[in-house]
């Protein structure tokens, strides 16, 4: 915006673009100590190959804070992290979210040549895991995770979170077996369509046995989900899809070992493997999740696992559930507080922007209370415990009745709707049929029935839904939306009503910093020598943010706390403070931060600390119209005007508000039959996130903390939001058609076994086609109402 | 019609078909079996991975050499 940077430095590490001065070292350029400092450490160890697989694969390590992992070398928390302990040979797993290239791999995978305690290490990339290996005698677990730290892969750890691997390994089995019967018995099926001529007879039947025996593990272990649940939907007296498969299937299976037996017919083998060959199939595609992603944090995840508590003459590293009131703990700089306690030190500047979104650190002196989820910004501090971590005021939240039970049980779906409909009238239908031909001819009547309700087992059905929201899934992952699983889209077609959350959602986490007044070139140089100096985080941010350099040395520097700094540069004096500080006697019109700077005490200007709204915000509330109902922000009203520019005024504005107040606002909302959708980024969304009928976790980087929600969506995609809205309704009429083509086959295949006609060749390929082509509707469908989304990244 | 065998087992039309089903679904059964061992031993959680590391070159062993 104000100056234009003639050459883009990257970093020779990370590849990120050296904002302030670059770091030069041989012919190599680093944009902060940590890149340089990981460079440095795989130079020495001949590991420089790092740089050759991906041009730039470093992590950037400038907002990276350290740890010291100390409390990995606590006995218990070693016994629940360690897969296998002996006194020589341990082995752990850790989440590593910042793997992402093949360079990750083989850095990691090469960690024994680093430290040769390490023993072996193994990456999976799919779900950022790396399996260390090490002896424990050369190395200990914290060891090995500062060693990961080190050169930029920091481990992250959660002594919850020991996710057993929810892979569908036993979904694909059934689909393998399904898919070896299905095909072997439609081969041994071919002679008897073609036609046999008499003399095959025993031929013939040897077929028929033979599929029946391949048909059995078909019925019994592949598609014994579809018992299961129909069984216990039975059980609960509700009937979802699953019902009328069943019975399908179960119908089918015993028509043809019937015929078969009886040697009145080669049965319907071939029919009942393909339709739970492509129902597996189904379930497969709708099944695919993010596994990298995780969208069932609480603020466990988030909260350090043990901090330093005194323990009679030591401080010595202690897990933080462990905590009682009355305890006296250290916390370091970057550290989260990690529960409600009160200040033994003399200040402290502690950043919320989690908790409230309030961006700016606040100042707590001596005695006063620290909430639980503030970062402290600055030198460690001691404090005294208030309350247990789980009663504190933030952790408070997860107690309340709406974090106990299952989301998704709260809805129903369209397509159990259907399903129920569908049910009952095959049902009738079959009894009717049944009664008729009871009738006209009692000996064709258990026939007629058993193909009447075979054919109406909805495959195509039960194919369309995880078609349609699967596709939809993929298109959304595409562009930077991950949703938790395809049930959500269904309800995203529903929402009448959006809630923003404000910091992280409309604006970004960094603070934009202008300055406002008349200061040449020279002497923004000189006020940087200042706030350079100066460790206050106002300080460090117009630091950041000034660009020229100057040479020259500050004399009679000093930093008067609450108040700014001063300080004499080539014989001018120089101050940067609060407006009575350098003597600025005119109105402050808004409460927006602002620093003043005054050089030989006379004023010349103001730095105006704002955060930047995310790019398109405008135009998605725009778009969203009536839809968008409210802002939610935990901080305070300083930005009310700004925010009223972007937000048109039937919106409700809301500051102040605690995660308790928003997501009492959100259940409001509902009780006035509204389906709601929550963005929000913080611990303070939590609540509202998880009230909302869709919560949607606003991220720059997947990687980091996200709070429980039903998707996580990129930051730089909050533009499209609209579309995606329109798009989840879109995809939804998709199904509907696809519903009605499923219906229309149903209605032809039942008319023909109504009559009495059904013979194994027809319903051996009516049903494939059937599903085929509901499947490719679905396909196409998504295909064409999605085209407009321009691929991202 | 049919064919014997070294002279001694004579074998009918039918009966070849039955052995070649025989055979035929033995082998594919032996495969399917493979394939859910592989499965069920975790050869396809990571998909990623092996496709890269197959690419680096293991010098493991010869810097212990050069030094």
């Amino acid at each position: 915006m104000d100056s234009i940077v003639v050459e883009q430095v990257e970093c020779y590490h990370c590849g990120q673009p050296c904002e302030e001065e670059a770091i030069i070292q041989g012919n190599k350029s680093f944009c902060c100590q940590g890149c340089k400092m990981v460079f440095e450490i795989l130079d020495d160890n001949n590991l420089c190959e790092y740089y050759t697989f991906t041009d730039k694969p470093g992590v950037s390590l400038r907002h990276v804070h350290e740890e010291s992992y100390a409390f990995l070398d606590e006995q218990a928390v070693k016994k629940k992290l360690l897969l296998f302990d002996s006194i020589n040979y341990s082995s752990v797993q850790f989440y590593v979210p910042s793997i992402h290239c093949i360079s990750c791999i083989w850095l990691l995978e090469n960690l024994q040549r680093l430290n040769p305690g390490v023993i072996k290490s193994e990456v999976n990339f799919g779900r950022k895991q790396v399996t260390v290996h090490f002896n424990p005698a050369i190395i200990t677990l914290g060891g090995v995770a500062r060693l990961m730290a080190a050169v930029g892969y920091a481990p992250s750890i959660s002594l919850e979170e020991r996710t057993k691997p929810v892979t569908n390994r036993g979904l694909i089995v059934k689909l393998a077996i399904a898919g070896f019967c299905f095909g072997n018995i439609m081969l041994l099926s071919f002679p008897e369509y073609l036609g046999l001529d008499g003399s095959d007879q025993s031929l013939k039947l040897l077929f028929s046995y033979l599929n029946l025996v391949l048909a059995v593990p078909v019925a019994i272990y592949s598609g014994q989900d579809y018992f299961v649940n129909a069984w216990n939907s039975f059980k609960q007296k509700q009937i979802n899809i699953d019902v009328p498969i069943a019975i399908g299937l179960a119908a089918l299976f015993l028509r043809s070992s019937y015929d078969i037996i009886t040697h009145t017919g080669p049965g319907y083998l071939d029919s009942l493997s393909g339709l739970v060959f492509f129902l597996l199939i189904g379930r497969w595609f709708q099944g695919k999740t993010y596994e990298s992603l995780a969208f069932d944090r609480d603020y466990k995840s988030y909260f350090p696992l043990a901090v330093q508590k005194w323990v009679g003459l030591d401080w010595s590293p202690t897990i933080v559930y462990e905590l009682e009131p009355g305890d006296q703990i250290r916390i370091r700089n970057y550290e989260i507080i990690p529960t409600d306690s009160v200040l033994l030190s003399d200040e402290a500047f502690i950043d919320y922007s989690f908790v409230t979104g309030e961006a700016k650190p606040v100042q707590v002196h001596k005695g006063e209370l620290m909430y639980a989820g503030g970062r402290l910004v600055g030198s460690p501090v001691e404090m005294t415990v208030q309350r247990k971590t789980s009663q504190s005021h933030l952790t408070g939240l997860w107690n309340r009745e709406i974090f106990q039970k299952d989301k998704e049980s709260r809805y129903k779906k369209i397509i159990d709707n259907a399903a129920r409909n569908f049910t009952w009238v095959v049902m009738a239908l079959a009894l009717m049929t049944a009664l008729y031909w009871y009738f006209v001819s009692p000996t064709q009547m258990w026939l007629v029935l058993t193909s009447v309700l075979m054919v109406a087992c909805p495959c195509a059905l039960a194919l369309a839904a995880p078609c349609t929201y699967g596709n939809m899934l993929r298109v959304f992952g595409n562009h930077g939306f991950y949703l938790k699983n395809a049930d959500v889209i269904e309800r995203l077609a529903k929402i009448d009503a959006v809630v923003f959350d404000k910091t992280g959602t409309i604006t970004h986490g960094a603070a934009e910093v202008t300055f406002v007044g008349v200061l040449d070139d020279q002497e923004l140089g000189w006020v940087r020598l200042l706030t350079a100096s100066s460790s206050h985080p106002l300080s460090k941010l117009i630091t950041q943010s000034i660009h020229t350099q100057s040479h020259l040395q500050v004399s009679r520097f000093l930093e008067r706390t609450g108040k700014g700094v001063e300080g004499m540069v080539s014989g001018h004096a120089i101050r940067v403070g609060s407006a009575s500080y350098v003597g600025f006697n005119g109105t402050n019109p808004s409460v927006l931060t602002r620093v003043f700077v005054s050089i030989n005490d006379e004023v010349r200007g103001y730095f105006r600390m704002e955060t930047a709204t995310r790019p398109r915000v405008k135009e998605v509330i725009q778009s969203l119209g009536k839809r968008c109902v409210a802002l939610l922000s935990g901080d305070h009203n300083s930005e009310e005007l700004r925010m009223r520019e972007l937000f048109p005024a039937h919106v409700a504005l809301r500051f102040n508000q605690s995660p308790h107040d928003k997501t009492d606002f959100i259940s409001d909302l509902q009780k006035n039959h509204h389906y709601v959708m929550m963005l929000g980024d913080g611990l303070n969304d939590s609540g509202a996130l998880r009230q909302s009928d869709v919560g949607i976790a606003v991220t720059d980087d997947t990687g980091v903390f996200t709070p429980s929600c039903d998707g996580i969506l990129r930051g730089d995609q909050v533009g499209n939001l609209n579309r995606f809205l329109d798009l989840s309704k879109k995809a939804t009429l998709v199904l509907k058609i696809a519903f009605g083509i499923s219906f229309f086959y149903n209605v032809i295949t039942l008319s023909i076994a109504v009559s009495g006609n059904l013979s194994p060749l027809v319903a051996a390929i009516l049903m494939p086609i059937s599903s085929v082509s509901v499947v490719g509707f679905s396909a196409l469908g998504i295909q064409w109402v999605s085209r407009g989304l321009e691929k991202s990244k | 019609m049919g064919f014997t065998w070294f002279g001694k087992i004579k074998i009918e039309d039918m009966e070849i078909i039955i052995l070649l089903i025989a055979i035929s679904l033995t082998i594919a059964l032996l495969f399917l079996g493979a394939f859910v061992w592989n499965m069920k031993s975790g050869q396809y959680d990571d998909t990623y991975g092996p496709s890269v590391r197959m690419l680096f070159e293991d010098k493991k062993g010869t810097t212990k050499k050069d030094v």
